[in-house]
């Protein structure tokens, strides 16, 4: 999260008007799922629970996207502590889709609100957009491998992002009996005042709970900025089918680099996502009427 | 350090890229999108679960068989038991064939895939007959069908392949039944099941179909469960009303549940070893794909052979698919259907091969 954006003032108007495009995204995003959480007749997809997407809830995801012609909604909130007491909560909505054979194209608005010192910040941090794309499927002695590439505009409000930032990330994933490895390794590019640009490294390991369409997952994921210290994170959760086409996650993370008693740099989150497809975007050819020979 | 753990990335990425000759993609694909979907599931959810144990059985086998001949016995032993307690509480979803078999879904993802493809095809058409709001259940059934054939290199043959490949696809041919009859009876017994829900399911009532699901559901467990069948039921054998309606279902899941055995004699069998397994599964699977019927010739089944490995086949289940006067048709194994010529070598999709 970056600091108080007095970068609204010299924000371009397009960055006003995808900010201004992202804020509606939102609230319909919202409503749909608000729509759909109260459908019980739409309820199942029984392999959800083993996608790791990022964020939910670990930092490292794994190198599968959604399915052709899947959509997913998301819904994330994290709250974090700070110095003194005081808390940073963020939230992340995000609308993504197998937009075509092996690969899924992703939108995402984070927002954030800051309590410091009794001063409130909030707004809309970043908008994201991202491409998915996977190369092949666990072999017998090959794990799975994806690119995924990243684009991140400023929002809008006091926690605003200042400039635009870029992610290229690869993305390992590897199946050990009931457990899965995942390792993710990539460059950041990032203004000095939104973090800096630098590598980014992640392990994370998952294991299914047998047959209850529940797994535990955890990972490290270690940020190296291109000047300054390393920040390492440690992420533990889980994530559980609640319907056939819901899934819940929940999880704890910690940034370890930097813990002190006052600063216990402990954090939690939840999330929901949801699957769905729309009928009309899918074509749908004659019956063949297959005859006998 | 920072360029010691990108090299190493670099590395690993370049190891993932070159440890498998062949690149094979997933090519996952979502289900048509309907209203229907998941009605099965909400209006009638104990005998919607009730497929999941089959489905645990099903994978359960492959992945054991490819752990290697020592104590297959006793492996299999044991995961009949797990998969009677799945039968008496199964579990809330189905389970993703990669949780049950992550190692066999490795060496045969092509098959994995067709089959996962395939039990939406079966869920989508439960959905359907379950759906009282879906007004011409045969004109979405179709859309449902056409969909699924369009996904070529998942979709079973519409033809009616019988039991031909897992008689004649190969020295392995009833390898499984032979040596492990107690879960090739649970097997074969789910595929009177998958059928019998079908069956019941044409009931226009919605109460005249509850209470037959229920008399199914216990027919099942009680009778046929106990006493399985001694052959591979067909489709229409068991479900002559739904194989009219839908004569390319029919023989799709036909195809489907012999490739389920047909991968059963290939994980078991001795003869396979374990490096030939997956190379082996392709070959049948390429030959009951549905982009390939044009030019896959079936096996010929000899006399011999049925009374060698299904000698208590009946009459009924060896009719051939017929075209009635209408232009509809009907699918093997129904029991209106022309029954197949003895004479000399036979094939299940209606070529009497002479001798």
């Amino acid at each position: 999260m970056s600091g108080p954006s007095a970068a609204a003032g010299r924000r371009t108007p397009l960055v006003a008007g995808v900010a201004m495009v992202a804020w509606l995204v939102s609230l319909a995003s919202l409503a749909a799922l608000a729509a759909a959480a109260g459908t019980p007749r739409h309820a199942a997809a029984q392999d959800d629970y083993r996608h790791l997407d990022q964020g939910r809830p670990l930092r490292v995801e794994d190198a599968y996207p959604i399915k052709l012609r899947e959509w997913e909604w998301e819904l994330g909130s994290g709250v974090a502590g700070l110095e003194g007491g005081d808390l940073s909560w963020g939230s992340v909505l995000e609308l993504k889709t197998g937009l075509f054979r092996n690969g899924q194209f992703g939108v995402e608005t984070h927002f954030s609100l800051e309590r410091e010192d009794g001063v409130s910040r909030s707004g809309i941090e970043e908008v994201a957009a991202h491409i998915l794309y996977n190369l092949n499927q666990e072999g017998r002695r090959s794990p799975a491998l994806a690119f995924r590439a990243d684009l991140e505009v400023p929002g809008t409000g006091d926690v605003s992002g200042e400039d635009a930032q870029g992610r290229l990330k690869a993305m390992l994933t590897r199946t050990l009996g009931r457990t899965r490895a995942h390792v993710n390794g990539g460059y950041r590019w990032a203004s000095a005042v939104d973090g800096g640009e630098g590598w980014e490294v992640g392990l994370a390991l998952d294991r299914a709970l047998g047959l209850t369409s529940r797994l535990i997952a955890g990972d490290v994921f270690i940020e190296l900025p291109s000047e300054g210290e390393a920040r390492v994170w440690v992420d533990l959760g889980t994530r559980i089918q609640m319907s056939k086409r819901s899934v819940l996650d929940v999880g704890v993370f910690a940034r370890v680099d930097d813990w002190t008693e006052s600063v216990p740099n402990l954090g939690f989150t939840v999330g929901l996502s949801r699957a769905f497809g729309i009928r009309s975007l899918v074509p749908l050819g004659p019956y063949p009427n297959p005859r006998l020979r | 350090m920072r360029r010691s753990i990108a090299w190493a990335f670099v590395f690993s990425l370049g190891a993932a890229v070159t440890a498998d000759a062949q690149i094979v993609q997933r090519n996952a694909e979502y289900w048509l999108p309907a209203d229907y979907n998941h009605a099965f599931y909400q209006t009638h959810q104990l005998a919607a679960r009730s497929f999941y144990a089959a489905h645990y059985a099903h994978f359960i086998v492959y992945e054991e068989g490819l752990a290697g001949q020592d104590g297959l016995e006793a492996r299999l032993a044991a995961a009949d038991g797990a998969i009677r307690d799945l039968v008496a509480e199964p579990p809330r979803y189905e389970p993703p064939i990669d949780v049950i078999a992550p190692d066999w879904a490795r060496i045969a993802h092509r098959t994995a895939s067709a089959m996962d493809w395939t039990h939406h095809l079966h869920a989508q058409l439960y959905d359907i007959l379950s759906d009282d709001r879906v007004q011409d259940k045969r004109a979405a059934g179709e859309a449902a069908i056409a969909h699924y054939l369009s996904r070529a290199g998942a979709a079973f043959s519409t033809r009616g392949y019988g039991h031909s490949f897992m008689l004649g696809g190969g020295t392995w041919a009833a390898t499984f039944a032979e040596r492990f009859p107690g879960v090739n009876g649970i097997l074969w017994a789910y595929h009177w099941h998958h059928a019998a829900i079908y069956e019941a399911l044409m009931e226009e009532d919605p109460d005249a179909r509850s209470r037959e699901l229920d008399r199914v559901l216990r027919v099942f467990a009680d009778s046929v469960l106990v006493n399985p069948p001694t052959y591979m039921p067909l489709t229409a054998e068991t479900a002559p009303k739904f194989g009219a309606m839908f004569p390319a279902a029919a023989h799709i899941f036909d195809n489907l549940h012999m490739m389920h055995d047909v991968v059963n004699d290939i994980m078991v069998a001795a003869s396979v070893p374990e490096r030939a397994k997956g190379a082996e599964i392709e070959r049948l699977l390429q030959q009951m794909l549905y982009q390939n019927q044009e030019w896959v010739v079936p096996p010929e089944m000899s006399h011999d052979m049925m009374m060698e490995h299904m000698p208590e086949m009946p009459m009924r289940a060896m009719t051939i698919p017929t075209e009635l006067p209408d232009g509809s048709w009907l699918p093997q194994g129904h029991p209106d259907a022309e029954m197949m010529p003895m004479m000399g070598g036979m094939r299940h999709d209606g070529h009497g091969g002479g001798s």
